[in-house]
């Protein structure tokens, strides 16, 4: 995760600053800290929820929070792992898919998921980008922290260290959640095939 | 089966990387966003302020009120006991063998 603290920004001092009710220093941490959150909420993004809700959120949450603020981590963390959280949170309250078959699939969906199952390896961009929507369908089948896990393994590949210190989860919990997702994972692809042959 | 589902996963995951990043596209500050955010950041922390305050107390006054609570009853229970009993005493008689008789 790209840290967006800059050598010109003094964030200890414009948190001492909001601490005492700087509406000023509150607006520039917002400003500072923007690109980092909204970044999270674009690469998680629960379908029909606006980035800029989530990030009003994480805003709220981070300001609502901020006297439980020891400094045991660096401040970009902890307003990482509050982005992380309000994503999960956004996906809980976001009604899972139910399993869905080979006729859900766009045209290009089911191209590549052909593609895929037949071991084809000439895909081009177009088939990269439903390919990519078509993961995100089968992840919308997964509870939301399983999601994550998988999203930050596979999609962005991060170690589970990692993870661990993004989420603030153990790494057993992040291994379990990875195998029960990869088992689900496996079984949705296994049910889209048999559903294409059918 | 198994081993074969989860090489089709890893080619389609393996594909869907090569997709262009959807955080590659700005990531600049819709206008008054970070005066809107401020202003409702720092209005609910004041709230937060107040109610914060009582917070730990609240939880030391439900066991206070739980502990006065046993107390009064294990205290008060002999003594009320004790005057039905008395009062029983003096009437002489079971008032509600008195009433069914």
């Amino acid at each position: 995760m790209p840290d967006t603290a800059t050598a010109d920004f003094d964030l200890a001092g414009c948190l001492e600053r909001v601490r005492r009710n700087d509406q000023e220093a509150a607006r520039a941490l917002v400003e500072h800290l923007y690109p980092l959150v909204i970044r999270i909420a674009r690469a998680r993004l629960p379908r029909r929820v606006s980035e800029e809700d989530i990030a009003q959120d994480v805003f709220l949450k981070m300001f609502a929070r901020l006297s439980q603020y020891q400094g045991a981590v660096p401040f970009t963390h902890w307003v990482s792992r509050i982005a992380l959280t309000t994503c999960i949170d956004h996906l809980r309250q976001q009604q899972r898919r139910p399993e869905f078959r080979w006729a859900d699939l766009s045209e290009n969906e089911a191209d590549v998921l052909d593609a895929v199952l037949t071991g084809e390896n000439d895909q081009g961009p177009d088939d990269a980008l439903a390919a990519r929507e078509l993961v995100h369908k089968l992840l919308d089948q997964l509870k939301p922290e399983d999601r994550l896990v998988i999203q930050l393994l596979d999609l962005e590949q991060k170690t589970i260290a990692e993870i661990a210190q993004l989420t603030g989860w153990n790494t057993s919990l992040i291994k379990v959640r990875a195998f029960r997702a990869r088992r689900k994972l496996r079984k949705a692809l296994e049910e889209l095939e048999k559903s294409e042959r059918s | 089966m198994k081993r074969k589902s989860q090489d089709n996963w890893n080619r389609l995951v393996a594909l869907a990387r090569q997709a262009p990043q959807s955080d590659s596209a700005g990531v600049e500050l819709p206008f008054g966003f970070a005066t809107r955010v401020a202003a409702k950041g720092l209005a609910s922390v004041d709230r937060g302020g107040l109610t914060g305050l009582f917070e730990p107390l609240a939880l030391r006054a439900l066991g206070i009120a739980a502990f006065a609570a046993v107390a009064v009853t294990a205290f008060g229970f002999h003594p009320v006991v004790q005057t039905i009993q008395e009062e029983i005493a003096a009437v002489g008689a079971d008032p509600v063998s008195v009433l069914v008789d």
